[in-house]
Protein backbone atom coordinates (compact mmCIF):
# COMPACT_ATOMS: atom_id res chain seq x y z
CA UNK A 1 0.00 0.00 0.00
CA UNK A 2 3.19 2.15 1.07
CA UNK A 3 4.62 1.81 -2.39
CA UNK A 4 1.11 2.36 -4.10
CA UNK A 5 1.44 5.51 -2.59
CA UNK A 6 4.88 6.22 -3.05
CA UNK A 7 4.50 5.34 -7.02
CA UNK A 8 1.19 7.56 -6.93
CA UNK A 9 3.07 10.71 -5.99
CA UNK A 10 6.32 10.06 -8.26
CA UNK A 11 3.38 10.03 -11.16
CA UNK A 12 1.83 13.55 -10.02
CA UNK A 13 5.74 14.92 -10.25
CA UNK A 14 6.30 13.75 -13.39
CA UNK A 15 3.15 15.30 -14.61
CA UNK A 16 3.66 18.38 -12.89
CA UNK A 17 6.92 18.65 -14.12
CA UNK A 18 5.93 18.33 -17.44
CA UNK A 19 3.08 21.46 -17.10
CA UNK A 20 6.02 23.81 -17.13
CA UNK A 21 5.80 26.39 -19.71
CA UNK A 22 7.68 25.49 -22.88
CA UNK A 23 10.41 27.85 -24.28
CA UNK A 24 9.70 28.39 -28.29
CA UNK A 25 12.54 29.19 -30.42
CA UNK A 26 12.60 32.76 -32.29
CA UNK A 27 9.96 32.21 -35.57
CA UNK A 28 12.22 34.35 -37.37
CA UNK A 29 11.82 37.59 -38.87
CA UNK A 30 8.84 38.78 -40.04
CA UNK A 31 8.77 38.64 -43.65
CA UNK A 32 8.98 41.98 -45.35
CA UNK A 33 6.76 41.15 -48.56
CA UNK A 34 7.63 44.94 -50.27
CA UNK A 35 11.01 44.20 -49.85
CA UNK A 36 10.32 40.77 -51.53
CA UNK A 37 8.35 42.37 -54.24
CA UNK A 38 10.93 45.35 -54.70
CA UNK A 39 12.67 44.92 -58.28
CA UNK A 40 11.95 43.47 -61.94
CA UNK A 41 10.04 40.55 -62.65
CA UNK A 42 9.65 38.57 -65.74
CA UNK A 43 6.67 36.08 -66.77
CA UNK A 44 7.65 32.65 -67.02
CA UNK A 45 4.60 30.84 -66.70
CA UNK A 46 0.53 31.97 -67.31
CA UNK A 47 -2.31 29.50 -66.39
CA UNK A 48 -5.93 30.24 -67.03
CA UNK A 49 -8.15 28.65 -64.76
CA UNK A 50 -12.40 28.13 -65.22
CA UNK A 51 -13.59 28.58 -61.93
CA UNK A 52 -16.93 28.30 -63.74
CA UNK A 53 -16.03 24.98 -64.35
CA UNK A 54 -14.35 24.18 -60.85
CA UNK A 55 -17.10 25.04 -59.13
CA UNK A 56 -19.61 22.99 -60.70
CA UNK A 57 -17.11 20.26 -60.85
CA UNK A 58 -17.01 19.82 -64.43
CA UNK A 59 -13.88 18.54 -66.32
CA UNK A 60 -11.21 21.09 -68.09
CA UNK A 61 -10.66 23.51 -65.39
CA UNK A 62 -6.77 25.09 -66.36
CA UNK A 63 -4.89 25.44 -68.85
CA UNK A 64 -1.45 26.43 -69.53
CA UNK A 65 -0.89 29.19 -71.89
CA UNK A 66 2.51 30.49 -71.95
CA UNK A 67 3.48 30.02 -75.16
CA UNK A 68 -0.17 31.00 -76.50
CA UNK A 69 1.21 34.44 -76.95
CA UNK A 70 4.76 35.71 -75.97
CA UNK A 71 3.92 36.13 -72.23
CA UNK A 72 7.56 35.86 -70.99
CA UNK A 73 8.49 39.12 -72.72
CA UNK A 74 6.37 40.62 -69.70
CA UNK A 75 8.24 42.78 -67.41
CA UNK A 76 7.44 44.31 -64.24
CA UNK A 77 9.55 46.31 -61.55
CA UNK A 78 8.72 47.65 -58.25
CA UNK A 79 10.05 50.55 -56.91
CA UNK A 80 9.90 51.70 -53.40
CA UNK A 81 10.81 54.93 -51.63
CA UNK A 82 13.62 55.92 -49.09
CA UNK A 83 11.11 54.33 -46.45
CA UNK A 84 10.38 50.99 -47.96
CA UNK A 85 6.98 52.47 -49.09
CA UNK A 86 5.93 51.41 -52.69
CA UNK A 87 6.43 54.31 -55.00
CA UNK A 88 6.73 53.87 -58.98
CA UNK A 89 6.30 51.29 -61.74
CA UNK A 90 7.30 50.48 -64.71
CA UNK A 91 5.53 46.78 -67.16
CA UNK A 92 7.18 46.41 -70.09
CA UNK A 93 4.79 43.85 -72.61
CA UNK A 94 7.04 43.38 -75.47
CA UNK A 95 4.79 41.66 -77.98
CA UNK A 96 2.75 39.82 -75.01
CA UNK A 97 -1.11 40.67 -74.31
CA UNK A 98 -1.80 43.18 -72.38
CA UNK A 99 -1.92 42.36 -68.25
CA UNK A 100 -2.38 45.46 -66.55
CA UNK A 101 -3.12 48.73 -68.87
CA UNK A 102 -0.49 51.13 -67.57
CA UNK A 103 3.53 51.11 -68.62
CA UNK A 104 4.29 53.76 -65.74
CA UNK A 105 3.00 55.32 -62.66
CA UNK A 106 2.88 54.98 -58.66
CA UNK A 107 1.98 51.62 -57.46
CA UNK A 108 -0.22 51.12 -53.59
CA UNK A 109 -1.21 48.27 -51.65
CA UNK A 110 -4.16 47.49 -49.52
CA UNK A 111 -1.95 46.66 -46.72
CA UNK A 112 1.53 46.85 -46.26
CA UNK A 113 2.46 44.15 -44.31
CA UNK A 114 0.38 41.93 -46.15
CA UNK A 115 -1.18 43.39 -49.15
CA UNK A 116 -3.22 41.17 -51.32
CA UNK A 117 -3.95 43.64 -53.73
CA UNK A 118 -1.65 46.04 -55.47
CA UNK A 119 -3.24 48.94 -57.28
CA UNK A 120 -1.19 50.22 -60.57
CA UNK A 121 -2.33 54.34 -61.25
CA UNK A 122 -1.34 56.88 -63.59
CA UNK A 123 -3.07 60.32 -63.81
CA UNK A 124 -6.59 58.60 -63.38
CA UNK A 125 -6.32 55.74 -65.10
CA UNK A 126 -6.28 52.64 -62.37
CA UNK A 127 -5.14 48.78 -62.84
CA UNK A 128 -5.78 46.29 -59.82
CA UNK A 129 -4.12 43.12 -59.53
CA UNK A 130 -4.08 40.11 -56.55
CA UNK A 131 -1.08 38.74 -55.24
CA UNK A 132 -0.92 35.21 -55.04
CA UNK A 133 1.18 33.09 -51.68
CA UNK A 134 4.09 34.69 -50.43
CA UNK A 135 5.82 31.45 -50.16
CA UNK A 136 6.48 32.21 -53.37
CA UNK A 137 9.24 34.69 -52.82
CA UNK A 138 11.75 31.62 -51.35
CA UNK A 139 11.99 30.62 -54.65
CA UNK A 140 12.38 33.82 -55.88
CA UNK A 141 8.79 33.55 -57.61
CA UNK A 142 6.24 36.16 -57.65
CA UNK A 143 2.42 35.04 -58.03
CA UNK A 144 0.05 37.34 -59.69
CA UNK A 145 -3.53 37.26 -60.74
CA UNK A 146 -6.03 38.79 -62.48
CA UNK A 147 -9.51 37.86 -62.08
CA UNK A 148 -12.37 37.63 -64.30
CA UNK A 149 -16.22 38.45 -62.28
CA UNK A 150 -19.32 38.05 -63.66
CA UNK A 151 -22.44 39.28 -61.36
CA UNK A 152 -20.20 39.48 -58.70
CA UNK A 153 -18.61 35.69 -59.26
CA UNK A 154 -15.41 34.67 -60.28
CA UNK A 155 -15.58 32.76 -63.43
CA UNK A 156 -11.55 33.04 -65.16
CA UNK A 157 -8.77 33.63 -63.58
CA UNK A 158 -5.41 34.59 -65.06
CA UNK A 159 -2.34 33.11 -63.04
CA UNK A 160 1.08 34.71 -63.93
CA UNK A 161 4.42 33.67 -62.13
CA UNK A 162 7.19 35.57 -62.38
CA UNK A 163 10.68 35.10 -62.12
CA UNK A 164 12.65 37.76 -60.32
CA UNK A 165 15.65 39.16 -62.73
CA UNK B 1 -61.01 39.19 -98.24
CA UNK B 2 -59.45 42.83 -98.51
CA UNK B 3 -60.67 43.77 -94.94
CA UNK B 4 -59.53 40.28 -94.00
CA UNK B 5 -55.59 40.68 -96.01
CA UNK B 6 -55.49 44.44 -94.20
CA UNK B 7 -56.15 42.81 -90.55
CA UNK B 8 -53.81 40.20 -90.79
CA UNK B 9 -51.23 42.97 -92.37
CA UNK B 10 -51.94 45.51 -89.67
CA UNK B 11 -52.03 42.58 -87.17
CA UNK B 12 -48.63 41.15 -88.76
CA UNK B 13 -47.12 45.10 -88.67
CA UNK B 14 -47.80 45.06 -84.68
CA UNK B 15 -46.66 42.01 -84.22
CA UNK B 16 -43.41 42.48 -85.94
CA UNK B 17 -43.01 46.63 -84.40
CA UNK B 18 -43.53 44.90 -80.48
CA UNK B 19 -40.62 42.29 -81.02
CA UNK B 20 -38.73 45.34 -82.96
CA UNK B 21 -38.54 47.60 -80.09
CA UNK B 22 -39.91 45.46 -76.95
CA UNK B 23 -36.45 45.56 -74.84
CA UNK B 24 -35.93 42.45 -72.57
CA UNK B 25 -32.86 42.51 -70.68
CA UNK B 26 -32.31 39.59 -68.26
CA UNK B 27 -29.80 39.42 -65.21
CA UNK B 28 -27.72 37.65 -65.01
CA UNK B 29 -27.18 37.56 -68.71
CA UNK B 30 -26.29 33.55 -67.93
CA UNK B 31 -27.70 31.12 -65.46
CA UNK B 32 -28.69 27.58 -64.82
CA UNK B 33 -32.09 26.34 -64.03
CA UNK B 34 -31.35 26.82 -60.52
CA UNK B 35 -30.40 30.33 -60.39
CA UNK B 36 -32.89 33.42 -60.00
CA UNK B 37 -32.86 35.45 -62.94
CA UNK B 38 -34.71 38.97 -63.29
CA UNK B 39 -36.61 39.71 -66.21
CA UNK B 40 -36.84 43.17 -67.09
CA UNK B 41 -39.26 45.02 -70.24
CA UNK B 42 -40.11 47.87 -71.54
CA UNK B 43 -42.90 47.66 -73.06
CA UNK B 44 -43.51 50.93 -74.48
CA UNK B 45 -43.86 49.82 -78.11
CA UNK B 46 -46.04 47.20 -77.30
CA UNK B 47 -49.74 46.37 -77.01
CA UNK B 48 -49.20 46.41 -73.49
CA UNK B 49 -48.36 50.22 -73.44
CA UNK B 50 -49.82 51.88 -71.03
CA UNK B 51 -51.18 48.70 -69.72
CA UNK B 52 -50.91 47.55 -66.03
CA UNK B 53 -51.12 45.22 -64.38
CA UNK B 54 -49.49 43.00 -66.72
CA UNK B 55 -48.07 39.05 -66.09
CA UNK B 56 -45.86 36.82 -67.59
CA UNK B 57 -46.57 33.89 -69.47
CA UNK B 58 -43.42 31.43 -69.27
CA UNK B 59 -42.77 28.75 -71.34
CA UNK B 60 -40.38 25.79 -72.64
CA UNK B 61 -39.88 26.79 -76.07
CA UNK B 62 -40.91 23.68 -78.76
CA UNK B 63 -44.00 22.56 -76.53
CA UNK B 64 -41.83 21.57 -73.66
CA UNK B 65 -44.53 22.80 -71.32
CA UNK B 66 -45.97 26.16 -69.35
CA UNK B 67 -44.94 27.14 -65.91
CA UNK B 68 -46.71 26.48 -62.76
CA UNK B 69 -47.18 29.87 -62.02
CA UNK B 70 -48.84 30.82 -64.83
CA UNK B 71 -52.67 30.60 -64.28
CA UNK B 72 -54.74 30.40 -67.37
CA UNK B 73 -54.74 32.17 -70.59
CA UNK B 74 -58.04 34.18 -69.90
CA UNK B 75 -56.83 34.60 -66.11
CA UNK B 76 -53.38 34.66 -65.42
CA UNK B 77 -52.10 33.90 -61.82
CA UNK B 78 -51.49 36.56 -59.25
CA UNK B 79 -47.88 35.23 -58.81
CA UNK B 80 -47.34 35.83 -62.55
CA UNK B 81 -47.85 39.27 -62.29
CA UNK B 82 -44.78 41.64 -62.62
CA UNK B 83 -43.37 44.62 -60.72
CA UNK B 84 -43.74 47.73 -61.56
CA UNK B 85 -40.51 49.08 -62.67
CA UNK B 86 -41.39 52.62 -64.12
CA UNK B 87 -43.86 53.49 -66.82
CA UNK B 88 -43.83 50.61 -69.37
CA UNK B 89 -40.87 49.33 -67.93
CA UNK B 90 -41.63 46.07 -65.20
CA UNK B 91 -39.58 43.13 -63.73
CA UNK B 92 -40.12 40.05 -62.89
CA UNK B 93 -38.19 37.22 -60.63
CA UNK B 94 -38.01 33.83 -61.62
CA UNK B 95 -36.32 30.04 -61.04
CA UNK B 96 -36.75 27.67 -63.46
CA UNK B 97 -36.79 24.64 -61.67
CA UNK B 98 -39.69 26.23 -59.07
CA UNK B 99 -41.51 27.89 -61.87
CA UNK B 100 -42.04 24.55 -64.43
CA UNK B 101 -42.02 22.50 -61.31
CA UNK B 102 -38.94 20.60 -63.54
CA UNK B 103 -35.42 19.05 -62.84
CA UNK B 104 -32.60 21.22 -64.28
CA UNK B 105 -31.66 18.36 -67.20
CA UNK B 106 -35.46 18.80 -68.22
CA UNK B 107 -34.62 22.71 -68.61
CA UNK B 108 -32.65 23.77 -71.98
CA UNK B 109 -34.36 26.94 -73.21
CA UNK B 110 -37.04 29.90 -71.51
CA UNK B 111 -39.08 31.65 -73.38
CA UNK B 112 -42.18 33.94 -72.80
CA UNK B 113 -44.32 36.24 -73.44
CA UNK B 114 -45.75 39.77 -71.24
CA UNK B 115 -50.05 40.02 -71.59
CA UNK B 116 -53.02 41.71 -69.54
CA UNK B 117 -54.61 39.46 -67.14
CA UNK B 118 -57.44 38.50 -69.21
CA UNK B 119 -54.95 37.72 -72.34
CA UNK B 120 -56.89 40.36 -74.42
CA UNK B 121 -53.23 42.06 -75.29
CA UNK B 122 -50.00 40.57 -75.60
CA UNK B 123 -46.55 40.98 -76.95
CA UNK B 124 -44.64 38.49 -79.45
CA UNK B 125 -42.95 35.46 -77.69
CA UNK B 126 -39.30 36.33 -76.18
CA UNK B 127 -37.53 32.91 -77.31
CA UNK B 128 -35.16 30.79 -76.57
CA UNK B 129 -32.90 31.89 -73.58
CA UNK B 130 -30.46 29.21 -72.74
CA UNK B 131 -30.48 27.54 -69.62
CA UNK B 132 -26.73 26.73 -68.78
CA UNK B 133 -26.27 22.94 -68.03
CA UNK B 134 -25.32 22.03 -64.55
CA UNK B 135 -24.12 19.08 -65.52
CA UNK B 136 -21.18 18.62 -68.15
CA UNK B 137 -22.14 17.30 -71.34
CA UNK B 138 -19.56 16.75 -73.82
CA UNK B 139 -20.34 17.88 -77.05
CA UNK B 140 -18.32 18.09 -80.42
CA UNK B 141 -17.57 22.20 -80.12
CA UNK B 142 -16.14 23.33 -76.34
CA UNK B 143 -14.56 26.42 -75.29
CA UNK B 144 -12.04 26.68 -72.60
CA UNK B 145 -12.84 28.78 -70.59
CA UNK B 146 -16.86 28.49 -70.68
CA UNK B 147 -17.18 32.14 -70.32
CA UNK B 148 -15.41 34.73 -72.06
CA UNK B 149 -15.18 38.29 -73.10
CA UNK B 150 -13.63 39.82 -76.37
CA UNK B 151 -10.00 40.57 -74.44
CA UNK B 152 -9.57 36.75 -73.00
CA UNK B 153 -8.14 34.16 -74.29
CA UNK B 154 -10.12 31.23 -75.47
CA UNK B 155 -9.64 27.67 -77.05
CA UNK B 156 -11.66 26.01 -79.20
CA UNK B 157 -11.97 22.43 -79.02
CA UNK B 158 -13.36 20.18 -81.56
CA UNK B 159 -14.23 16.71 -80.92
CA UNK B 160 -15.20 15.09 -84.52
CA UNK B 161 -16.46 11.62 -82.60
CA UNK B 162 -19.15 13.79 -80.67
CA UNK B 163 -20.59 15.47 -84.33
CA UNK B 164 -24.12 14.80 -85.30
CA UNK B 165 -23.11 13.51 -89.07
CA UNK B 166 -20.74 10.46 -89.59
CA UNK B 167 -19.05 13.31 -92.36
CA UNK B 168 -18.13 14.95 -89.99
CA UNK B 169 -17.21 12.39 -87.64
CA UNK B 170 -14.47 11.31 -89.98
CA UNK B 171 -13.01 14.41 -90.53
CA UNK B 172 -9.50 15.55 -90.24
CA UNK B 173 -9.19 19.21 -89.29
CA UNK B 174 -6.26 21.45 -90.66
CA UNK B 175 -7.27 24.73 -90.00
CA UNK B 176 -9.88 26.80 -88.49
CA UNK B 177 -11.85 29.99 -90.23
CA UNK B 178 -13.51 32.37 -87.51
CA UNK B 179 -15.23 35.14 -87.53
CA UNK B 180 -16.50 37.95 -85.29
CA UNK B 181 -19.76 39.78 -84.89
CA UNK B 182 -20.92 42.56 -82.56
CA UNK B 183 -24.34 43.04 -80.94
CA UNK B 184 -26.17 43.84 -84.40
CA UNK B 185 -24.97 40.18 -85.62
CA UNK B 186 -22.91 42.28 -88.00
CA UNK B 187 -19.29 40.65 -88.47
CA UNK B 188 -16.55 42.69 -87.99
CA UNK B 189 -13.15 42.49 -90.16
CA UNK B 190 -13.42 39.86 -92.67
CA UNK B 191 -12.73 36.06 -90.87
CA UNK B 192 -9.41 35.04 -89.91
CA UNK B 193 -7.85 31.60 -90.16
CA UNK B 194 -5.41 29.39 -87.51
CA UNK B 195 -3.86 26.39 -87.57
CA UNK B 196 -4.98 23.64 -85.27
CA UNK B 197 -3.58 21.12 -83.06
CA UNK B 198 -4.42 18.16 -82.37
CA UNK B 199 -4.33 17.24 -78.46
CA UNK B 200 -3.38 13.30 -77.15
CA UNK B 201 -6.94 12.93 -76.63
CA UNK B 202 -7.93 13.37 -80.39
CA UNK B 203 -9.10 16.77 -80.39
CA UNK B 204 -8.82 19.47 -82.33
CA UNK B 205 -7.73 23.22 -81.05
CA UNK B 206 -7.07 26.37 -81.67
CA UNK B 207 -5.90 29.46 -78.66
CA UNK B 208 -6.45 33.00 -79.85
CA UNK B 209 -7.29 36.20 -78.35
CA UNK B 210 -10.43 37.76 -80.40
CA UNK B 211 -9.21 41.38 -79.71
CA UNK B 212 -5.60 40.36 -80.82
CA UNK B 213 -6.17 38.14 -83.57
CA UNK B 214 -9.05 40.77 -85.22
CA UNK B 215 -8.31 44.51 -85.88
CA UNK B 216 -11.31 46.03 -83.73
CA UNK B 217 -12.46 49.46 -84.69
CA UNK B 218 -12.22 52.10 -81.76
CA UNK B 219 -15.81 51.87 -79.74
CA UNK B 220 -16.97 48.91 -81.41
CA UNK B 221 -17.81 45.77 -79.24
CA UNK B 222 -17.49 41.84 -80.23
CA UNK B 223 -20.38 39.57 -79.14
CA UNK B 224 -20.20 36.69 -80.89
CA UNK B 225 -17.56 34.58 -82.76
CA UNK B 226 -18.28 31.83 -84.84
CA UNK B 227 -16.33 29.48 -86.42
CA UNK B 228 -15.55 26.51 -88.92
CA UNK B 229 -12.90 23.86 -88.95
CA UNK B 230 -11.68 22.91 -92.19
CA UNK B 231 -10.00 20.02 -93.36
CA UNK B 232 -10.49 16.36 -94.85
CA UNK B 233 -12.86 14.04 -94.66
CA UNK B 234 -13.60 10.51 -96.71
CA UNK B 235 -16.93 10.66 -98.51
CA UNK B 236 -19.09 7.23 -98.46
CA UNK B 237 -16.40 5.53 -100.99
CA UNK B 238 -13.72 6.16 -98.81
CA UNK B 239 -12.29 8.51 -100.94
CA UNK B 240 -10.86 11.92 -99.22
CA UNK B 241 -12.03 14.80 -100.02
CA UNK B 242 -12.40 18.38 -98.65
CA UNK B 243 -14.09 19.14 -95.41
CA UNK B 244 -15.53 21.88 -93.71
CA UNK B 245 -17.14 21.46 -89.67
CA UNK B 246 -20.71 22.82 -89.33
CA UNK B 247 -20.11 25.87 -87.72
CA UNK B 248 -19.65 26.35 -83.78
CA UNK B 249 -20.51 29.78 -82.06
CA UNK B 250 -19.38 31.36 -78.94
CA UNK B 251 -21.12 34.35 -77.22
CA UNK B 252 -19.05 36.80 -75.37
CA UNK B 253 -19.77 38.29 -72.34
CA UNK B 254 -19.34 41.90 -70.23
CA UNK B 255 -16.58 40.81 -67.47
CA UNK B 256 -16.46 43.50 -64.63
Amino acid sequence: MKSLKLYTIIILLACLNACKPEEFGPIGEPRVVLKNLAGTWTISKVTQIDNFADKKGFPYTSMDITNVYPYKEFKLTFNLNDKGEPSTFTSVSGNAPQIISLSSGTWTTDNTEAPKVLTFKSGTAESKIEMGSYNSFNNNKLVLRVIRILNGIPVVTYEYEFSKN
Amino acid sequence: MKKTLLNIFVLLLLLGSSKAFSQVTITPSTFTAEDEITIRVDLSATPLAGIEPVYIWAFIPNGGGDALTNGSWTNSDERAKLTKVSANIFEYKLVGTTAFGKSPAELKTLGFLIKSKDGGKQTVNFEPYKFDPLVYVPTQFRVFPIKVGQNDMMNIFMDPTLASEDIYKRMIATTISIGVYDSDNVQVGTDKTGTVTKTPEGFYSFAFIPTRLFTIPAGTKITKVKFKFIGTGRDASGISVSQVSNEGEISLLDFQ
